[in-house]
């Protein structure tokens, strides 16, 4: 599995008697920069912490560059640079100490390149991190995930509460600084919008369970919505991939996956030879997988 | 004392203030100190990406960049940022920017030197006449449908499709 | 790797740990110079007052704050194993009554090395009320930060060591009535007498007494038993702890 820089297998996890993850299965290519997409308390952190050894899962594995993150947590923490949600970090420290002190823990720790950064990310060396604003306080933990070098990198909402110009800022630095050097970047997000440019593998937790993996442009591709006139010959358990029905009046609009010509064609036929193709963005896809009726709607 | 505006070609300026005195010898009497320099990039490519549209980015980009040869805001022969540049200039993956110019490579809207570049290619290769219809015939489709659905007559249609070309044709007119 | 630990412990303790010497400080030397009563019983008073009170206050700040701060994710995602975090909290925490205690028992030492002629107290006795005033403040002290290394109130903790204590009091006074009248009966049953007792934190106060009264293997069962507690206390916590990640 070390073609993957991220590899998970049936991942379990239960808080208290919440089960939180019911079966996750994920692959992150190497070198790509992965959106982990979701809603507000499906999952995501839980399995970034479960990635990094932090929790115990109730069953299944996680390897990151093929090391297993519970048989060796410490292995994976040294090769991985985390980014917390909403990172908070000891507000007396200075950023030059608090630098320091994240610095002793990891041998491979590079002080030229951390320099440089300090300076591109505009980073005042003496100033207390208590008084950073939220802007330099990501910046400041960015900085503390990428010091030592890592071959894989993993952000938990790291854009969270920044102002439109850092978050594009943000994202430029990801990409100029990760992924020209070959960097894996996971990247946990529920702004769609801002992922969608950035990423070009994405993965969608829903229910517990990864409801759709894959490159981005191709789920932009292949998922659309088909609006056509509502007719008895029309049978919903027949068209595979069918994530959501919707009525208007005398109208159907189906929002369907993997939608080629040849389904095209065949809802042609049974509907009057009407069918017209609407493309859709990354929200309403994303929204078509979550709360998607798949079909099953009473008096359709 | 001035500011002083000096253009370096298409892509370079720089401002500077003129201090005027007198110097006997050797004889001088204006000094422009510049103090500020801006480059304005390779080629002055303008991208503006609509994030939650429902076309995708690739294509976004790919349109914009063909519009702007078409109507010679970026000529023959212009350099175009690296692959790099632009993605970190847009804050998009680089694999979208390599797919966006693979893609007007093989339509021969640019051509890629190795080591050296990508820059605008010139529309004389050979690109065969049948092909380039059957490109514009359907992006016609779908302005046709639009028109059927919306109930524009041909008549109007081909008046709009006449102003369209106008508009194009006097906007390189302008930059030539 | 622990010694980038022990410095940031240290940093954000140091207030709390002088704190706590000019507390214990200012309280002898204020009943003292009161002449509330005895000079062994002041002393008896301050070393209870720094091994239940100040023990009490520093078991409250070694997990919780960090948990309210939302730091302990920051801090555990760090490349180091758990046991090194939690064994620096814990040892700053211990510090932080332990070093007040020993700070007290100096000055007394020093007051009566200077006042030889006076006969205040024997150092002996100092020594010994030292020893058992940090032992069950060791304990006290483990068994609250331990058995609450989850909450991140520092109140609750507080009131977590409080309901310690009372089980504890209660249980030792229980022992004391059932078996000091059995001490009196039969050697056998005074030996299942001590053992259930040394199990409770509070008999360490049994070593204030003067060392011929001493049963003969109760020192080495108090120790012996304590030692147990103890290791399965920390064992407990940090597990407690290891799942508030």
């Amino acid at each position: 599995m070390s073609e993957y820089a991220i590899a998970i297998e049936g991942l379990k996890f239960s808080y208290s008697r919440n089960e939180v993850l019911k079966g996750l299965d994920l692959q992150v290519p190497r070198g790509s920069i992965f959106g982990f997409l979701g809603r507000n308390g499906a999952g995501k952190t839980t399995a970034i912490k479960l990635m990094l050894g932090l929790l115990k899962p109730n069953a299944g594995y996680c390897r990151i560059q093929g090391i297993d993150s519970q048989k060796d947590a410490l292995a994976v923490r040294r090769i991985v640079g985390y980014m917390a949600e909403d990172q908070q970090m000891y507000g007396w420290m200075r950023i030059e100490q608090i630098v320091k002190w994240v610095a002793s823990f990891y041998p491979g720790w590079d002080d030229k390149f951390t320099n440089q950064l300090l300076d591109m990310l505009e980073l005042p060396r003496r100033q207390k991190v208590k008084t950073l604003s939220k802007g330099q306080n990501s910046r400041l933990a960015l900085l503390l995930a990428l010091g030592h070098r890592p071959k894989v990198v993993i952000l938990d909402d790291p854009t969270l509460g920044l102002d439109p110009i850092a978050r594009k800022d943000f994202l430029r630095h990801v990409i100029d600084l990760l992924q020209t050097n070959g960097v894996t970047v996971f990247f946990s997000s529920h702004l769609l919008y801002e992922i969608e440019p950035v990423a070009d593998h994405v993965a969608i937790l829903d229910g517990g369970k990864i409801v759709k993996q894959g490159e981005t442009f191709q789920l932009r591709e292949s998922v659309k919505k088909i609006v056509l006139l509502a007719s008895p010959a029309i049978d919903f358990s027949k068209i595979t991939g069918l994530l959501d029905v919707a009525r208007y009046g005398d109208r159907l609009a189906l929002t369907i996956e993997d939608c080629d010509a040849s389904k095209i064609s065949a809802l042609k036929n049974s509907s009057d030879d009407f069918a017209r193709e609407i493309r859709l963005n990354l929200d309403e896809i994303f929204e078509a997988y979550v709360i998607g009726n798949r079909g099953k709607v009473a008096g359709v | 004392m001035s500011c002083h505006l000096l253009r370096l070609g298409r892509f370079c300026e720089l401002q500077g203030k003129i201090y005027k005195f007198r110097l006997d010898n050797p004889p001088f009497s204006v000094i422009v100190i510049y103090n500020s320099i801006t480059l304005t990039g390779d080629c002055p490519i303008f991208i503006r990406i609509e994030p939650s549209s429902s076309v995708p980015i690739y294509r976004q980009i790919i349109d914009q960049i063909k519009y702007q040869v078409a109507t010679g805001a970026i000529k023959e022969g212009d350099k175009v940022p690296s692959v790099r540049e632009l993605a970190s200039k847009l804050a998009v993956n680089q694999n979208t920017i390599l797919k966006v110019y693979n893609e007007l490579c093989r339509e021969n809207v640019l051509r890629i030197e190795r080591g050296d570049g990508t820059y605008v290619s010139s529309n004389k290769q050979a690109i065969p006449v049948a092909e380039r219809k059957k490109a514009v015939a359907a992006a016609l489709r779908e302005a046709v449908v639009q028109a059927v659905q919306l109930d524009v007559s041909l008549e109007q249609a081909q008046l709009l499709l006449e102003k369209e070309y106008q508009a194009i044709q006097s906007a390189r007119k302008k930059t030539e | 790797m622990i010694k980038p630990l022990l410095w940031k412990e240290w940093h954000e303790q140091r207030w709390k740990l002088a704190f706590g010497t000019f507390m214990m400080a200012f309280f002898t030397g204020a009943l003292l110079a009161a002449r509330f009563s005895s000079y062994h019983e002041i002393i008896v008073a301050v070393m209870l007052l720094g091994s239940l009170v100040l023990s009490l206050y520093s078991a409250m700040g070694v997990f919780a704050p960090e948990i309210t701060n939302r730091t302990s994710t920051f801090l555990a995602a760090r490349p180091v194993a758990p046991w090194k975090i939690f064994f620096s909290k814990w040892f700053f925490g211990w510090l932080n009554f332990a070093v007040p205690m020993l700070i007290c028992s100096l000055i007394l030492a020093v007051m009566v090395l200077a006042h030889p002629e006076e006969e205040l107290f024997e150092l002996e006795f100092l020594a010994r009320v030292l020893i058992s005033g940090i032992g069950l403040g060791t304990m006290f002290y483990s068994m609250t930060c331990c058995l609450a290394s989850r909450k991140s109130s520092e109140a609750f903790v507080g009131f977590i060591g409080l309901i310690i204590f009372v089980v504890l009091l209660a249980y030792g006074l229980i022992i004391e009535s059932t078996f000091i009248d059995s001490l009196r009966h039969q050697e056998t049953v005074c030996m299942f007498g001590e053992i259930l007792s040394f199990i409770n934190p509070v008999f360490w106060i049994h070593l204030m007494k003067p060392v011929s009264n001493y049963p003969p293997n109760s020192v080495f069962l108090l120790f012996i038993e304590q030692g147990i507690l103890f290791m399965v206390v920390i064992l407990v916590g940090l597990r407690k702890w290891q799942r508030s990640f």
